[in-house]
């Protein structure tokens, strides 16, 4: 039960001391400063590569056989590929590719699987749940990359499906999660009494229920990003996601692998680039549910 | 009587049978008083409070609130009777969401019964609940739950009641939770309120030394029955049920004055039976030194014995 | 009654205890210097309100207290030797063969993954030290010690699991066992707390009567001003870390002296009526920042001068009472 004088609640609003109390809890763990650092740079590089690569054209169409398969240099700092191009430009335009796809995989998924979690478990046991959850569990049943290699055998492969079966198999989850959260929620006192003094289902349901589920919630985004680039960087292996010459991660893993092990930097810097952005959402979301979690 | 009650049943269908949480209760409530109702666990207190604020459905009976029938749930009543009739519920720490402000909390009410009022009107009537309840506004109004201490918690819940301009509250053992000195400022709190605002309490509790304090008539459940109900003096004074005089005669007490007037003939013996499967006739017989035949083939009437005074026995209702 | 001759050396004398207790936000100075001591055979209640620092006392006895608990100074003398300077082992031994304690909760005391009857040979047979012990006469032990506590077929007890009882079987096995295993001191810690009414007079009685038929010493702790009232001879008060009252049971809760025992006793309901007071104006003291004196200051309406300067030692009143108030230190 903390006791905070007066002077600190007085001058700001309760929400901005709040975020703060969980700043600082987040900043005590030096892993998640780490984490949020690592995700931060991801961010500024998926932003703007054409800023920060040294050879930003290598990221189109390129060749140059003569500086092709070159082992690290002071020149080219991971190498190059096949065709001569800079692995380090590729790569950081590859952020940016990984990037875009979890940002509207989840941005796609999440706000749907959420609403849907929340009304059914609302609405828990009634004909609303069934039909909502079991369309759900259905979607789960099928394991992630099945559904999305269908998905893509039957579209043509390019970004735009890969992210739609992406998609279409991420969002139950979601459901899922908030489903649980719900059903629990809805029995605590806090809840109860909203409803004895007339609020609004949709009151109730996203001003009382849904704030609490959001530690969890924002836990899961966060992880789902090295998630969602994983599931992504495996179909670009398989060839259904990007296709060249846009540098996808993936892609290069898989381009790269033919090169193994004598040209084995064509094939490990992408790999370690996937290792790195998923690591450091994994760390970020780690540490945001320790900071909420602390209470 | 502001609240009424009539052969109230509340049955729960579970597993492994059926619960019968309040199995044929009646009683009122009159406008302005405190009524007490009193029993251990699986007596149904806490869950007539549920049914009567609208959680439940009853299974059968009728609550009449202010001569309008009301037996339904919450999703079927009337926007008005939400602003009427408010809860404070046993633990303080989860009766308030904890992503919202004490401001929030109390405003709420205001949001949903008073849509004419601005949100400069809501915020001085909430500063000016706090105030009456005993709580700064400077200093709460922008704390969150956390930052509150259980005692403090309870007040802000009791403030959310108020600000509805309620008729009708219950109580569900509002300061179980909470330490001696704590709970006499709750109280104290209460029954200001209810002198300044004319409230109508239904105040839930086990704790009997409390409610001989607090309420202006006692009833007593047993498994889902009501065996008593008297004017609060009476109740204490003359208590007529072999129940009651085993369930006073356990309570702990501070002085030789209280001690002279527990009963002293009925220990406590035995445990509370399962309300899935309570004995026969009367439910209390397989604890009571004063039970005969009939008490396990026959159910004993509710029937008034005095003045006011009512009890479920067959020592005292000849003709039941 | 104890003799003369065992008075020589209490039992159990807990002299100017401190604990701290280290969190992130700073270091919670929660026992201010406890005193207190219990003779042999006596029955001691210690009442207070939540976060006073009772249950953290009797941690510190006996030496279960967290990993972020500091022991910053005093003595806890059992026969006259300092047990925090007895080593881990030797602690061990007088721990489990001469002392019980029963704790608030008689769910988390048992191990739900084990029948009772097994869970219990294995801490009888601890208890009773080194040696080989017959599992039947163990089983027989314990199944008598259930008829004591009134346990309705204790038998069938002995092989269920501790969800197949009720709240008050188990306690009742909780209670079994620490009159099985405690041979000179139990601590019954709320032991009665998450009862019903009924049921609790029933456990009360039941451990008046088992206790005084074997001459134990008991510690009760309780929140619950009457609940110690049929048990123990002698009461202390506690406040925010510190023994502000102690007196004969009787004598206290008709003449209390201390200001907080005064107004922690007006807020108390009575079963005859009467009302009750406001309860006590103030908080509960912050143990980052606790008042510098008598802990109590802040809110006491007779605080003098010297109040929030000295903390008042332990001062004699009529009939052996003890208070920690400056009001009472001329006498």
């Amino acid at each position: 039960m903390a006791r905070l004088s007066l002077l600190t609640i007085d001058k700001e609003s309760p929400r901005w001391r709040s975020l703060r109390r969980s700043w600082y809890r987040f900043r005590r763990n030096p892993l998640s400063l780490m984490g949020l650092a690592i995700v931060v740079i991801t961010i500024v590089i998926a932003v703007a590569p054409e800023y920060l690569a040294p050879y930003p054209d290598h990221a189109g169409y390129y060749i140059n056989f003569k500086e092709a398969k070159q082992p690290p240099s002071m020149k080219h700092p991971f190498g190059t590929d096949e065709y001569g191009r800079d692995i380090l430009s590729r790569v950081m335009f590859g952020f940016r590719f990984s990037m875009t796809l979890a940002v509207v995989v989840l941005s796609l998924t999440a706000p749907t699987g959420i609403l849907l979690g929340l009304i059914a478990g609302y609405h828990e046991k009634t004909w609303i749940d069934a039909v909502i959850m079991r369309v759900a569990d259905m979607f789960i049943a099928v394991p992630p990359l099945v559904l999305a290699l269908s998905i893509c055998s039957i579209l043509p492969p390019n970004i735009m499906n890969a992210m739609i079966a992406v998609s279409l198999m991420w969002w139950p989850w979601y459901t899922r999660l908030v489903y649980n959260t719900t059903v629990s929620l809805k029995n605590e006192y806090f809840v109860q009494a909203a409803e004895i003094m007339g609020a609004s289902k949709f009151h109730i349901m996203f001003r009382e229920i849904l704030p609490n589920a959001l530690g969890p919630i924002l836990t899961k985004l966060t992880l789902d990003v090295g998630w969602v680039i994983l599931i992504g960087a495996s179909l670009s292996f398989v060839g259904l996601g990007a296709q060249p010459p846009t540098p996808d991660l993936g892609t290069m893993v898989s381009e790269g692998s033919k090169y193994m092990p004598e040209y084995w930097w064509i094939s490990i810097f992408p790999a370690m680039a996937i290792s790195f952005i998923i690591l450091g959402f994994n760390l970020l979301g780690d540490g945001i549910k320790d900071a909420l979690s602390g209470g | 009587m502001i609240l009424e009650v009539e052969n109230l049943k509340k049955y729960f269908e579970v597993s492994l049978g059926t619960v019968r949480a309040i199995d044929d209760i009646s009683f009122g409530v009159e406008e302005g008083e405190t009524f007490g109702l009193v029993g251990e666990s699986g007596s149904g207190k806490s869950t007539t409070g549920h049914v009567i604020v609208g959680i439940y459905k009853p299974t059968s009976g009728k609550i009449l609130y202010k001569g309008e029938d009301i037996s339904v749930p919450l999703k079927k009543r009337p926007i008005m009777l939400k602003k009427e009739i408010q809860m404070v519920f046993q633990d303080p720490r989860s009766s308030l969401n904890p992503m919202q402000t004490v401001r929030d909390i109390v405003e709420l009410p205001m949001r949903i019964h008073m849509k004419h009022m601005s949100s400069r009107d809501r915020e001085a009537k909430v500063k000016r609940i706090l105030e009456e309840v005993g709580l700064p506004p400077e200093d709460f109004m922008n704390r969150f739950p956390r930052e509150l201490g259980g005692g403090e918690s309870q007040l802000v819940a009791i403030a959310r009641a108020l600000a509805s301009e309620p008729s009708f509250i219950v109580l569900d053992e509002p300061t179980s939770a909470l330490d001696v000195s704590i709970q006499a400022k709750i109280i104290s709190v209460l029954l200001k309120l209810q002198r300044e605002y004319n409230l109508s309490y239904l105040f839930i509790t086990h704790d009997l030394s409390l409610v001989r304090n607090v309420s202006r008539r006692v009833a007593i459940m047993y498994l889902g029955k009501i065996y008593e109900l008297a004017p609060t003096e009476r109740f204490f004074v003359n208590p007529l049920h072999p129940y009651t005089k085993m369930l006073l005669s356990s309570v702990p007490v501070l002085t030789e004055d209280e001690e002279r007037l527990k009963p002293k003939e009925i220990r406590s013996t035995g445990e509370i039976p399962s309300p899935m499967n309570p004995p026969s006739g009367c439910r209390f017989r397989t604890r009571c030194p004063l039970a005969y035949e009939r008490c396990s083939e026959v159910e004993p009437k509710f029937a008034e014995v005095e003045d006011g005074h009512y009890v479920a026995c067959h020592l005292y209702n000849s003709q039941s | 009654m104890p003799s003369r001759e065992d008075e020589r050396v209490p039992l159990l004398e807990v002299r100017n205890l401190k604990v701290s207790y280290k969190t992130y936000r700073g270091i919670l100075k929660v026992l201010d210097g406890v005193n207190f001591e219990i003779e042999k055979g006596e029955k001691v209640g210690i009442i207070g309100e939540s976060g006073c620092g009772k249950t953290t006392t009797m941690k510190a006895i006996m030496r279960i207290l967290p990993s972020n608990a500091i022991v910053e100074g005093g003595e806890i003398l059992y026969n006259g030797t300092d047990i925090l300077k007895m080593s881990e082992s030797e602690f061990n031994k007088i721990r489990r063969e001469r002392f019980a304690m029963i704790f608030q909760d008689p769910t988390a005391a048992l191990n739900p993954v084990f029948k009772v009857g097994e869970q219990l040979m294995d801490i009888l047979r601890y208890s009773k030290g080194t040696g080989k012990y017959d599992e039947d006469d163990l089983k027989e032990e314990i199944i008598g010690a259930f008829r004591e506590v009134m346990l309705p077929d204790p038998e069938r007890v002995f092989d269920s699991y501790p969800f197949q009882l009720s709240g008050g079987m188990r306690q009742r096995v909780c209670i079994a066992l620490a009159l099985l295993t405690a041979k000179e001191l139990l601590i019954a810690d709320e032991p009665t707390t998450n009862l019903d009414v009924t049921i609790q007079d029933q456990i009360l009685r039941l451990i008046k009567d088992l206790v005084s038929r074997r001459d134990l010493s008991v510690i009760l702790i309780s929140h619950a001003l009457g609940a110690v009232r049929g048990l123990v001879d002698r009461v202390y008060v506690m406040y925010a870390g510190t023994m502000v009252e102690s007196n004969e049971v009787n004598e206290l809760f008709r003449s209390p002296k201390h200001p907080y025992t005064r107004a922690l006793l007006s807020s108390a309901p009575r079963l005859t009526g009467g009302g009750i007071s406001q309860g006590i104006p103030g908080n509960v003291p912050d143990y980052l920042n606790p008042p510098s004196g008598c802990r109590f200051h802040p809110r006491c309406e007779s605080k003098k001068f010297i109040c929030d300067i000295e903390p008042p030692g332990f001062f004699s009143v009529e009939k052996g009472g003890k208070v920690a108030c400056f009001l009472y230190a001329e006498r």
